[in-house]
């Protein structure tokens, strides 16, 4: 009971210092815009052009809004994260807050949760209107929104876990770096993936190996950080089970999903956050400030 | 005792840190912990507070595992080169302080007010951080440790960076706090503000204690005095006698026949005897005087080793 009166203080506390950094304004602001942008993408879209090329399009810009939504959340999560435990060590303030009779676990769960807590909102926002609008432009009522929407938040949860984690261990910049690296490393092995996936698709007994060999560049770096599993299994989740040809063929571009990762990934990916946290917290309490 | 340590040791991996530091604390007393800039002094600090894990050694802050939570809530802490969050105001930063401490709202807004006016900063409780001066954040995060009555207060280097005015209002603060009964542990190497608030001292060098004690101690037991006398008719049968109670380090004679001699007694109570045997040898005293030793002295004598230790 004291462990979780702690960690609601330090959580209430890092909701605070977002919404006075003028954090989450600036950035709802931004959104906005480009929710805007989006929505009146698909309003014009096609004005002049047949239904089967309006739907062709109407979904491939659905896919790339959403791909884009799913890399901003990520970005936002991962600037909160690298600096959550580093920059309080390097701003001086963690002196006079850690000497408080409250636990690091507690000051870092705290933190993790308020953090969280503004992420999944600002993540479900762009989720539903981007989905809304989908359903108000085009009548497309995509499926499973509340299934896909766990896998959405499961993201920024997991990036900024893991931000967590390496600000426990390295200074604000290089955790900063090696986050944002490794999560580019992993867009792009998991583009690699989707062209294997293509490949594998198209029957060719040549490319068999070439194929099988970037799936697996695939499954790896899933497991290394499985962000955009997470992402390929949301999408295939929206765009392959409506039922329409166009929308399956969307799977097959940079934004969609040719092999949907399976449920035992996501699993692998609620362990995954849940161990980050583990270890920040195990790092942080060994660590002398 | 409130604070008590055993041979409390912390090695850093690059070097330095501090060694086998044994202390003890009483209530109500104030307790300078005196050295240069990297001693090791809040490396001692950091340890009793949590920040730092020791090597090896032991602490209790009231007959509690120093560190422990339960330790923690006994203690105020004001850190060196301290920083709060400055996009809070001053009553909201204290008022999450003390949510950590377990203060009620309601307790917390009464001891907020208490603090504010303790330190000097009542009315500016609604002003964000970032708009205070050092000196004021200085004092607002002595606040911040005053909030939850703490029964030990640490205070690492509380007036290093302020200007003379404001070391004097912190000096005041912590007079006052004195005054109350507060037990208070002061890291500095400010000599003078150690001289003027603490009881005991201990001075650290290159991470070890090189001496501890009462101030009065210090600066006396264990050392020699330095006397000045100046006496007319200075006689050689005299200054023989003299010779046989302390030993003359400088004379100096003007021209009205008078002798300035600086002697070096090892005990105080060879001065009455000084005197008589002047008076008895038929000279006259003009002054007769303990030349006091400063804490300088003592911290500059413990100190002249130092480029050889390290």
């Amino acid at each position: 009971m004291q462990m979780l009166k702690g960690i609601l203080v330090l959580a209430r506390f890092a909701l605070l210092e977002v919404l006075r950094k003028k954090v989450v304004l600036v950035g709802m602001l931004l959104t906005c815009v480009y929710l805007l942008l989006f929505g009146l993408g698909l309003h014009y879209l096609g004005a002049n052009i047949g239904v089967v090329q309006r739907q062709l399009a109407g979904f491939g810009l659905f896919s790339m809004g959403f791909y884009l939504a799913t890399f901003l959340t990520v970005l936002i999560a991962g600037f909160a994260g690298v600096g959550a435990i580093s920059g309080e060590i390097e701003s001086g303030t963690a002196y006079a807050l850690l000497a408080e009779p409250v636990s690091r676990s507690q000051v870092l769960l705290g933190k993790y949760v308020g953090y969280g807590l503004m992420l999944c909102a600002y993540a479900a926002f762009f989720f539903f209107v981007l989905w809304g609008l989908m359903a108000w432009q085009f009548g497309v009522v995509l499926p499973g929104p509340w299934t896909v929407l766990p896998l959405f938040l499961l993201q920024p949860l997991i990036i900024l876990a893991l931000a967590f984690w390496g600000s426990t261990l390295m200074s604000t910049l290089a955790n900063g770096i090696t986050i944002f690296l490794l999560y580019g490393i992993v867009l792009v092995a998991g583009m690699i993936e989707q062209i294997g996936g293509f490949l594998q698709m198209t029957g060719a007994s040549a490319a068999a190996h070439a194929a099988s060999v970037m799936i697996n560049i695939g499954i790896v770096s899933s497991l290394v950080l499985p962000v955009d599993a997470l992402y390929r299994r949301a999408v295939f989740v929206l765009l392959s089970h409506t039922g329409n040809l166009l929308s399956s063929l969307q799977s097959l571009g940079p934004f969609g999903s040719v092999s949907a990762p399976s449920q035992a990934m996501v699993v692998y990916a609620w362990i995954y956050l849940v161990v980050c946290l583990l270890l920040a917290v195990r790092s942080f309490k060994r660590r002398d400030i | 005792m409130v604070l008590e340590t055993e041979q409390l040791t912390k090695l850093y991996p690059t070097g330095g840190g501090c060694f086998d530091i044994s202390l003890s604390l009483g209530a109500g007393e104030t307790f300078g912990l005196l050295g240069p800039n990297g001693a090791g002094k809040s490396t001692f600090i950091k340890m009793l507070v949590g920040l730092l894990t020791p090597t090896s050694g032991r602490a209790s802050i009231l007959g509690l595992p120093h560190g422990s939570l339960e330790a923690r809530r006994q203690v105020g802490f004001l850190p060196e080169n301290f920083r709060y969050h400055d996009w809070m105001t001053a009553a909201e930063l204290l008022e999450f302080h003390g949510t950590l401490h377990g203060l009620s709202r309601g307790e917390a807004r009464q001891r907020i007010a208490q603090t504010l006016v303790m330190v000097g900063l009542k009315g500016l409780e609604k002003r964000l951080v970032r708009t205070f001066s050092k000196g004021m954040q200085q004092r607002l995060g002595l606040a911040v440790a005053l909030l939850p009555r703490p029964r030990l207060l640490f205070l690492d280097e509380p007036t290093s960076a302020l200007d003379p005015m404001g070391r004097r209002e912190i000096r005041e603060i912590m007079q006052e706090l004195q005054d109350r009964g507060m037990t208070i542990f002061l890291n500095s190497h400010l000599l003078t503000e150690v001289e003027k608030v603490c009881q005991k001292v201990a001075v650290i060098r290159n991470g070890r204690i090189v001496a501890t004690g009462r101030l009065e101690e210090l600066l006396g037991t264990g050392r020699h005095h330095e006397v000045q006398l100046d006496v007319g008719g200075l006689a050689a049968e005299l200054l023989q006698r003299i010779e046989q109670i302390a030993t003359v380090l400088h004379r100096e004679d003007d021209a009205a026949g008078c002798s300035k001699l600086r002697l070096r007694v090892d005990d105080r109570d060879r001065l009455p005897l000084l005197a008589e045997a002047v008076v008895q040898g038929g000279g006259k005293i003009y002054n007769l005087s303990m030349v006091q030793n400063s804490l300088e002295d003592l911290f500059v004598e413990l100190m002249a080793g130092e480029n050889a230790d390290a």
